[in-house]
């Protein structure tokens, strides 16, 4: 018998990488129902004058296959690595992509079950080649399916004054932008401060673009993107050997003692009255720096930068993750 | 020490009209020192107008949001970074 062989390209096996081979370090897992009793150890809190003594349990996860463990100032209420994965965190949500062709294709010589049908896939598969399956699902169902839906209504149609009307109506409404006028004191060499004196003088700067900050972070937080982000902070240790001591490990802003003394001190504070609600930090973190725009003039921005420590950061330092909130541009004209 | 002021020269521009207002006021053009000096306050009073009334008062009592997990909680903005280069920062403190 002969073995029969396979002209053509040669197939190679292809292996998994050993990343996949590896295991992904998995991060600890949190305690579901009470405290790990163990490693939990109760401390008293630093504010020993204070009468009713504040007692802080720290709670500790169970290590995982590396040896890493965290350890909690109190039962954190979300766990977002629980449902981040890697590919989550790195690939942004890609658009479907358009399965038409180019090529026009006609209705006659291709059958489907009614005309209207016809019409329809007749116009998704020419034209634009930007029309995709979810684009067109919505079209059918959101647009042609309403009941409020008639041909007749569509006979005068202009789309560009239509989309005049829809710009002139977007404009009118705030956009969260506003537009202010900075006044600085100017030094002139003369006393002031008695009312004798003539009152300090002062420069107005216009044009400050800038924005609410607790308008962007109630939109940031509300948003889906929003679901890894981590509202409790905690140590991280590792432990390699069973015998060997902990180390600390420093990676993210909500693993640092920054955020946790900031947590431990809200949590310290009273709360609100008739508020039962948990109370967690929002981490912010300015960044502003004075950038040019040509490489061939003075033409410049300065603007402020604003991203949240909530958020891991390998999704807050990718490009494409849209973490990153400009909130406000500071005015800047260049003298010649 | 001139490299560093001659960078904030160049980083924080007051507008062309501060040199016409300030010959106007005192009748000299302004020194290096007034210039940083104005650079400064110009900063300082957009971080007031940035960290407005609604800003302070979320700082105090929190504002209660809906998470993206579902859950409401009131959620108090703490800064724990600024990051800027040098001459920036040298504005700042």
């Amino acid at each position: 018998m002969v073995e029969r062989l396979d002209l053509g390209r040669g197939r190679r096996v292809k292996r998994p990488t050993w990343k996949l081979v590896e295991q992904l370090p998995q991060p600890p897992s949190l305690p579901r129902t009470e405290p790990s009793p163990p490693a939990s150890t109760t401390i008293p809190s630093t504010s020993e004058s204070s009468s009713p003594a504040i007692v802080e349990k720290l709670i500790c996860t169970a290590k995982n296959v590396f040896g890493l463990f965290r350890e909690y100032p109190n039962l954190p209420t979300h766990n977002p690595d629980d449902t981040a994965s890697p590919t989550l965190t790195t690939q942004p949500s890609q658009a479907e992509q358009p399965e038409s062709s180019h090529q026009p294709l006609t209705v006659s010589g291709l059958t489907f079950a009614n005309e209207t049908i016809a019409l329809l896939m007749n116009w998704q598969s020419t034209g634009s080649s930007l029309k995709s399956i979810a684009e067109c699902d919505r079209l059918i169902k959101d647009v042609l399916s309403h009941p409020s839906f008639r041909v007749g209504d569509l006979q005068n149609i202009s789309l560009r004054q239509e989309n005049a009307r829809l710009d002139e109506q977007l404009h009118a409404q705030p956009d969260g932008w506003r537009e202010s006028t900075v006044k600085i004191e100017v030094p002139n060499g003369q006393r002031h401060g008695s009312p004798d004196n003539p009152p300090i003088p002062t420069f107005s700067i216009p044009g400050l673009q800038h924005r609410s900050f607790v308008e962007t972070i109630k939109a940031t937080w509300a948003d889906e993107n929003a679901t890894h982000f981590h509202y409790t902070p905690f140590r991280q240790f590792v432990q390699q050997q069973p015998d060997a001591t902990s180390e600390r490990i420093y990676d993210e802003l909500y693993s640092s003692d920054a955020f946790l003394e900031a947590h431990k001190a809200l949590q310290n504070q009273p709360p609100e009255p008739d508020c039962s609600l948990e109370r967690v930090v929002c981490a912010l973190m300015f960044w502003s720096d004075s950038t040019h725009l040509a490489s061939f003039g003075t033409a410049s921005l300065w603007p402020v930068y604003m991203f949240f420590g909530n958020q891991s950061k390998y999704e807050r330092c990718a490009p494409s993750s849209g973490a990153c909130h400009h909130v406000a541009y500071i005015p800047k004209v260049c003298v010649a | 020490m001139i490299a560093l002021r001659s960078m904030l020269i160049s980083l924080f521009q007051l507008p062309d009209s501060f040199h016409d207002f300030y010959l106007h006021l005192t009748g000299t053009a302004p020194s290096a020192d007034i210039l940083t000096h104005c650079r400064r306050e110009l900063i300082h009073a957009v971080w007031r107008l940035l960290l407005d009334k609604e800003f302070m008062e979320a700082y105090t009592h929190g504002v209660v949001i809906k998470c993206a997990d579902g859950v409401t909680r009131r959620v108090y903005p703490r800064i724990l970074t600024y990051s800027a280069d040098y001459p920036e920062k040298y504005v700042l403190h």
